[in-house]
């Protein structure tokens, strides 16, 4: 693009450059604040509701500050209480007499069974062992050993009830046996 | 809606390119563009009778443009255009030197007119520059100034109508270099610059212009002059004479072309009231033998308001000076 650049006109812009700046940049600067004053605004009440929901928490916490003590006063006892249970558990399961425990299982025991394990953890009784036959059955000696042990007195007071958990048919040694495991709760 | 809305937004960023005003006081009409980034937002076009100018500052008030700058264009006798070798000096001081040197180009005294020089060639001769000088009287000018300073109106530049012409051919009808021919066939004068492939050289007024055409017409028929262009083939005759008369004042200045630059000119735009004429159109092309374009100073305007069609004739000084 080619121009000829003639100007007739005889003096510079009457206008002053500062004026000029200003009358190009005014509304922009204007449209600058404008905006700014707006966000600002905009903040002020933004954080105007939100400190007036925060003050509303404020006051029910205050309100409901001796509840919420009481609550955690109880969350305390029920926790000291719990602790004093477990204690009193341990107790009570140390005031089991092991030997009386063993002479009635013992003196409950058929000839044709034997014991292989005896647990008894947290109160709970289990008994693994073989039963062979003679006699009788395996099954149904199993079964009077059961009957045997729930009629021992100081065994019924210890555990409410005892099953039959599990049996399997097995060889031991070269004889037929069969494995249980009695559970007592 | 959604343009002024938009419009309204941009004018918010200082970035977006300015608005000014073209004003172009024809003696046929009084022009006024509105410019900004080559678009023409609006217009006041009104034939130049009594009050028209008051007219025209009522309608910059309506509008609320007396605050934009104000591009006038001009011509009549008081303006004066030069071409002239110069010896090459500093470019920034070339002014301040032609002040001393002015006296020796113009036949006015120093002291009654103001100037301004362009280079059109840096490397006219080995020692010398090609420039043009374009001269006014200070009365002319100093009293359109004070015309607008009355109505508070602010002008920045005052551009001479030829001028305005040859950068709207520089800028918008020169693809190749060619050269030609600028006619402005104006109701006060015939305007004519010519081009010698992108660098002007000469510039006139002819004083042969369509008052002359309007007088003839009238003697013979009472009819207005907005109504001739109607009855063109009426008047069919007038209008040859007229037509001739003007292509030898225009062959004279070809001569001249001819005689200084030992080439010929070989295409003319044709613009200005007398474009509308289609007898003269024939006449010119037939008396010059040359190859004539009517300028559609529209063309290259990206958006302008579609009315603007019915002057597009007239445009031409009035987009040149836009540039």
């Amino acid at each position: 693009m080619r121009k000829i650049e003639i100007n007739l006109y005889p003096y510079s812009s009457s206008q002053k450059w500062w004026n000029k700046l200003f009358v190009r940049f005014f509304p922009f600067v204007f449209l600058v604040v404008f905006f700014a004053i707006i966000i600002n605004i905009l903040f002020f009440i933004l954080t105007g509701l939100v400190s007036l929901s925060l003050n509303r928490v404020n006051k029910e916490w205050n309100e409901n500050s001796s509840q919420i003590k009481e609550i955690k006063g109880l969350k305390k006892e029920i926790e000291t209480l719990k602790i004093k249970k477990m204690d009193l558990d341990t107790l009570f399961r140390e005031r089991v007499d092991l030997s009386h425990l063993f002479a009635e299982i013992y003196a409950s025991l058929p000839k044709n069974i034997w014991l292989d394990k005896i647990t008894y953890t947290d109160g709970s009784l289990a008994l693994a062992g073989y039963a062979v036959k003679w006699k009788k059955d395996c099954l149904t000696s199993i079964d009077s050993f059961v009957k045997q042990l729930k009629r021992k007195e100081y065994i019924a007071s210890l555990f409410d009830n005892l099953i039959l958990k599990d049996t399997k048919r097995m060889e031991y040694r070269g004889r037929k046996v069969t494995y249980f495991v009695i559970y007592g709760k | 809606m959604r343009f002024k809305f938009l419009d309204f937004i941009s004018r918010l960023i200082p970035y977006t390119k300015e608005r000014f005003l073209v004003i172009d006081l024809g003696k046929g009409f009084i022009k006024i563009l509105v410019m900004r980034d080559s678009q023409i937002e609006n217009f006041f076009i009104e034939k130049n009778e009594n009050g028209s100018f008051k007219l025209a500052i009522e309608w910059l008030k309506k509008e609320k443009l007396q605050d934009v700058d104000v591009y006038l264009v001009v011509k009549g006798e008081e303006i004066l255009l030069r071409y002239i070798p110069f010896p090459k000096i500093e470019k920034e001081k070339i002014k301040e030197v032609f002040n001393y040197e002015i006296a020796r180009f113009i036949p006015f005294k120093k002291e009654e007119i103001y100037f301004d020089v362009c280079i059109l060639e840096e490397n006219y001769s080995k020692e010398e520059f090609f420039l043009l000088l374009a001269v006014a009287k200070k009365d002319f000018i100093n009293s359109l100034i004070e015309k607008f300073k009355k109505e508070d109106i602010n002008i920045v530049r005052i551009i001479p109508n030829n001028v305005a012409l040859i950068n709207l051919y520089l800028n918008f009808f020169l693809k190749e270099e060619r050269n030609i021919a600028l006619v402005d066939i104006g109701v006060s004068s015939t305007l004519l610059s010519l081009v010698k492939g992108k660098t002007p050289c000469l510039s006139r007024e002819i004083k042969v212009s369509l008052f002359d055409l309007f007088e003839r017409i009238s003697k013979k028929e009472n009819i207005e002059k907005d109504k001739i262009i109607d009855a063109e083939e009426k008047f069919k005759e007038i209008i040859k004479d007229f037509g001739w008369e003007l292509s030898q004042e225009i062959k004279n200045s070809f001569d001249y072309f001819e005689i200084n630059w030992g080439q010929k000119i070989e295409k003319i735009f044709l613009t200005g009231g007398g474009a509308k004429f289609e007898n003269l159109f024939e006449v010119l092309k037939n008396s010059l033998d040359l190859e004539i374009e009517i300028m559609n100073a529209l063309k290259k305007i990206k958006y302008y308001p579609s009315q603007l069609l019915n002057f597009k004739e007239i445009l031409a000084t009035s987009i040149g000076a836009s540039i």
